[in-house]
């Protein structure tokens, strides 16, 4: 039996890509994913765009954009938008490598559009694409080079051998099986950890698998304070709970609505009165709940939009324009039919809207190869920290998985092609079954979904949009309790082992709460605001010294936090 | 307050067949076939397996026949009554979970690998 050299986990854009890298240089590859292969993981809920410099635009990719905006502009509106707290060298590889990475997407067959002109951009730099596009395109290279997968894997643990990666544990959905694959190298594609709050506008699955395990086998999670909230998410029915058709339709690339409390105040005037709606996200976000917590929300806790102001024919020509793709004129979007929604709209209906987890800024601590700090073990597209600092950008998620997701399929592969086959420790490998089968072992104490709910309204409250030292206190007080229970008392009522849901969610619990007590005391240190990390009791962003990053590592299996410089090579915020 | 009735084809049990299983519930209108499905898993019928990803009719996972027809769980409101099944009994992993794989794709055989393993029957 071969020994796998390069076992990536996840199978959005980045895991794709990086396995495709890692086979077209020779590598035996192999992609287990928790989902599907091009049916889950955050690629597949974009409908929206991917951010290339106006000058690549026209030359590398023939689209309609401004010539004169070049690399070293969207490096600066990156930083800009970032709050000085990006990794420079990520930022720079990031904003040089997509165009001519997107190129070889569009000769995969990916159609694109010319790009549209979004928040924190000087210029139109958004260039449209569908994400399930992207996937089925990347999909062909797997294929030709037949990268073996295995679906609704659920990887649960890193193995290491004397510090050094060794390969990977989990569970085996559909046959139930726990299994140790080995491995040399190991690429983290895992996706945030938006699920730990309540509302969404992320898939299921993202529950910070990579960033828990990543950090339990001696890496590093980099600015984990730094999540991003989109704003005007639908509230109801429970069917669009999360949904950000007002968001397409409003501020982000539509036409331009106005936020407004339920006393009609446009209430962004108070937070930036020159770009009002079309602030940054953590700007907007964050306004929005100031409103709702100071009591001039909706009757739903959120804020209203409106178009009253605009005539009706304005707001059907954003479908004339929108990415034929994503909006073919028939208010169509992603799977719903919006067109009673819009027909209230234009009848001068203001919606009520909320800010949702959207994206996570922090991450694995990574270096420009996506290397972390064990060797073997790489990490790219949003389970990575440190490219958009403290708040990202429209479309530079998009750009962030091309590149990241080939520099690490790349580096993962060269690794291998050096290191030797660490083993599987037999004591780990049993503490780990021990673990992963304790709630079917027990007949009674707390559900799964129970500390799930619980730990989203811990950090819906405590850790949302506003902080404060206290709340941040309540919140590791939270984890702490719920951890006790988890250890202790967590339970599964089906003893069944084939695709057992309640196993894997029981599982997720360990996951979210890895990630949530990093977010949480990331947030608690973090004693400034900065992007969309707000603190109520430090309402400033601290400029009187440099910006530091927070890092969090696990040094005898309890979260350590320190900060280190920030590194910049090319820009300095103005002092 | 009223109660919503639906029917979820469970199996395969251990002779391979399926049956029809009966929920009763509250009156989830205006949530999703999957919410509802995410709902009796978690309060009803910790067993019940079900497939959810993106939420809004995007990545297609969730797909079951819904009353006869294959529609997108996450994007179809629930009503009492529904009939769920899953959509193709020979791909049938357990309830309403297919084996969806891309036939294009080759899978990596985790019996042949090199693994350890703890398997079902060898658990303590």
């Amino acid at each position: 039996m071969t020994d796998i050299d390069v076992l990536v986990i996840g199978s959005g854009a980045a895991g794709m890509l990086a396995a495709v890298e890692a086979a077209r240089a020779g590598r035996k590859t192999v992609l287990l994913t928790k989902g599907q292969v091009g049916r889950s993981g955050a690629t597949a809920t974009i409908t929206g765009d991917c951010s290339v410099a106006g000058r690549t635009c026209v030359d590398v990719l023939g689209l309609k954009a401004d010539r004169d905006d070049t690399e070293d502009e969207f490096f600066e509106d990156t930083i800009a938008g970032g709050k000085y707290l990006n990794d420079q060298k990520l930022a720079e590889a990031m904003v040089n490598e997509v165009g001519p990475l997107l190129k070889s997407m569009q000769e995969l067959g990916l159609k694109l559009g010319d790009p549209i002109h979004s928040p924190g951009h000087r210029t139109a730099r958004g260039v449209w694409y569908s994400g399930m596009e992207l996937m089925q395109a990347i999909r062909k290279p797997m294929i030709k080079l037949d990268i073996k997968v295995r679906e609704e894997f659920f990887a649960t643990h890193l193995l290491t051998d004397d510090g050094v990666v060794a390969g990977v544990a989990g569970i085996d959905q559909r046959s139930g099986v726990l299994a140790a694959i080995r491995a040399k190298a190991v690429v983290l594609a895992t996706g945030g950890g938006m699920m730990i709050y309540p509302v969404q506008t992320a898939p299921e699955e993202l529950t910070g698998d990579g960033q828990s395990m990543a950090l339990r086998a001696g890496a590093e999670l980099i600015d984990m304070e730094m999540v991003q909230f989109l704003p005007c998410t639908l509230m109801e029915p429970d069917i669009w709970r999360g949904i950000q058709f007002p968001w397409v339709l409003g501020p982000q690339s539509g036409v331009r609505a106005w936020l407004l409390n339920r006393f009609g105040e446009r209430f962004m005037a108070k937070w930036d009165p020159v770009n009002m709606e079309f602030a940054t996200r953590d700007v907007i976000s964050i306004a929005c709940m100031k409103e709702v917590v100071e009591n001039r929300g909706g009757p739903n806790g959120g804020v209203f939009l409106s178009w009253a102001h605009l005539p009706g024919n304005i707001i059907d020509f954003a479908a004339k324009w929108y990415f034929r793709t994503h909006l073919r004129g028939n208010w169509i979007w992603e799977g719903f039919d919006f067109a009673d929604l819009v027909r209230r709209i234009k009848g001068g209906e203001a919606v009520e809207v909320m800010p949702a987890s959207h994206f996570f800024m922090g991450g694995i601590a990574v270096d420009e190869r996506c290397a972390s700090r064990v060797p073997g073990l790489y990490a790219c597209g949003e389970v990575a920290g440190g490219v958009h600092g403290a708040n990202r950008l429209s479309g530079n998620a998009s750009s962030q998985i091309l590149v990241q997701g080939t520099a690490a399929g790349r580096a993962a592969a060269e690794y291998a092609r050096r290191a030797r086959a660490a083993e599987i420790r037999r004591g780990q490998w049993n503490d780990i079954c021990d673990e992963l089968e304790a709630p079917l072992g027990r007949n009674a104490g707390v559900l799964p979904y129970e500390i799930k709910e619980e730990l989203q309204r811990l950090a819906n409250i405590n850790v949302g949009m506003l902080r404060t030292e206290q709340s941040l206190r309540q919140a590791l007080d939270g984890v702490r309790r719920l951890r006790e229970d988890t250890s202790s008392r967590l339970y599964c009522r089906s003893k069944e082992r084939l695709y057992n849901k309640e196993w894997a969610d029981a599982v997720e619990c360990r996951t979210m709460l890895d990630t949530l007590e990093a977010v949480a005391l990331s947030a608690l240190k973090r004693c400034e605001s900065r992007g969309a990390h707000y603190r109520e009791d430090f309402p400033k962003q601290d400029d009187a010294t440099p910006p530091r990053n927070g890092v969090i590592n696990f040094p005898g299996g309890e979260m350590k936090y320190a900060t280190r410089a920030v590194r910049m090579h090319r820009l300095l915020p103005a002092q | 307050m009223k109660k919503m009735r639906i029917t979820v084809v469970r199996g395969p049990g251990t002779d391979g067949a399926t049956w029809h299983r009966d929920y009763v519930v509250p009156d989830l209108r205006g949530a999703s076939v999957s919410n509802v499905l995410q709902y009796i898993s978690r309060h009803v019928d910790g067993d019940l397996a079900y497939y959810l990803s993106c939420r809004r009719g995007m990545c297609a996972a969730c797909v079951v026949r819904i009353n006869g027809r294959n529609e997108k769980a996450c994007v179809v409101e629930i009503q009492d009554g529904m009939i769920i099944e899953p959509t193709n009994l020979r791909l049938l992993i357990k309830d309403s979970v297919v084996h969806l794989g891309m036939p294009t794709e080759s899978e990596f055989d985790i019996g042949r690998a090199d693994l350890l393993k703890r398997a079902p029957a060898q658990s303590s």
